[in-house]
């Protein structure tokens, strides 16, 4: 690809991106020693767990496509139960996510997964 | 002697800590960069191009769409302004992240904790931050992601050289990482009293990503997710 193209376009896009997640820090930074009204704490606490419920979510998502959902269903239903039980057995997320990934790739072999 | 004291008087133990806790991402991340680098490979990306995208641009799905609209002669402004789209729900995580930083160890220079930002350094340590952690444990968090980033993305390119797309096992496996990933760092983070966010973010994922692009549906779920524990207040208040 041409660098004339590819290089400011990256260059923009790098600067945008560090923009967003650096102007709310600074703000963030400016703003602690007022304190945060307990509403605002709450809710920026709560954030994580729904980012990562929402992430879980859709990347699972992308794994089911309707059209072959009784096929696709079965794989991804296992590797999610291999990674319940591998975290339970463990507590380690690692291990649980590695073992979800190989269970899921190993599933193509399986007839009838 | 406490483990915070012990942070803040060995700031590379609390390094090392958050490399060591960073491996279910480095995990998680190294496929999908290998998947980005073969990608760019497939568009025309050399190599160094491919680096290039990955060091400064350092988003995943931004990453992969900037590539494809730029391989698709989309014009830069858009291919900018895309990318910039996508990556504003980035924009909760430093307020979400910091508070909750511990003040022991040395404080590290904002701009390089915000570089680090990603989706999944945030969901790690959301899921991870304690009263032990502070900014040099972030840091080896954030450290460990970017090295696996930037190391899987040289993997793709070198694989794309040699004919990678021959393992269709191995590439489900890879593909599989992050949903595995998100789920392990969820679990320890759900009990009765903290059930209600994350379930109320998974619903309005799974109904806006029937309409909406995945980006905008992320940002609108964690928005419904933590809005809960606003209106809980509300009740409380009013109670």
């Amino acid at each position: 690809m041409d660098d004339g193209v590819l290089v400011p376009v990256v260059l923009f896009s790098g600067a945008a991106t560090y923009l967003i997640r650096y102007v709310p820090v600074a703000l963030s930074d400016r703003l602690k020693g007022r304190g945060l009204s307990p509403r605002l704490q709450r809710f920026l606490l709560a954030l994580g767990p729904s980012a990562i419920a929402a992430m879980l979510v859709l990347s699972v998502a992308d794994f089911l496509p309707a059209a072959r959902l009784g096929q696709s269903a079965p794989p991804v239903a296992v590797a999610l139960l291999v990674v319940f039980m591998v975290y339970r057995l463990t507590r380690n997320t690692a291990w649980a996510t590695l073992a979800g990934a190989i269970c899921y790739g190993l599933a193509g072999w399986i007839p009838g997964l | 002697m406490t483990r915070k004291a012990t942070n803040a008087a060995e700031p590379l133990l609390g390094f090392r800590r958050g490399l060591a806790d960073s491996v279910s991402l480095m995990l998680g991340y190294f496929p999908i960069a290998v998947s980005f680098g073969l990608l760019a490979a497939a568009n025309g990306l050399d190599p160094l191009q491919s680096l290039l995208v990955s060091a400064l641009v350092y988003a995943g799905a931004s990453q992969f769409a900037l590539v494809s609209l730029l391989a698709a002669a989309a014009s830069p402004l858009s291919v900018v302004g895309a990318v910039a789209a996508m990556n504003l729900r980035h924009l909760f995580y430093g307020p979400a992240l910091l508070p909750r930083l511990s003040g022991g160890g040395p404080k590290l220079p904002r701009p390089l904790i915000a570089f680090g930002l990603t989706d999944e350094v945030f969901a790690l340590a959301s899921a991870r931050l304690g009263a032990d952690k502070g900014d040099v444990w972030l840091s080896g968090v954030q450290a460990g992601a970017y090295g696996a980033w930037l190391a899987g993305t040289v993997c793709g390119s070198v694989l794309a050289d040699l004919g990678g797309a021959r393992w269709p096992e191995v590439q489900a496996a890879l593909s599989f990482v992050l949903p595995s990933l998100f789920l392990a760092l969820l679990l320890p983070l759900l009990n009765r009293d903290t059930v209600v966010p994350p379930l109320v973010a998974a619903v309005v994922a799974l109904l806006a990503v029937q309409f909406l692009p995945g980006h905008v549906a992320l940002l609108l779920a964690m928005a419904a997710g933590a809005g809960t524990e606003v209106l809980k207040d509300t009740e409380v208040a009013h109670g």
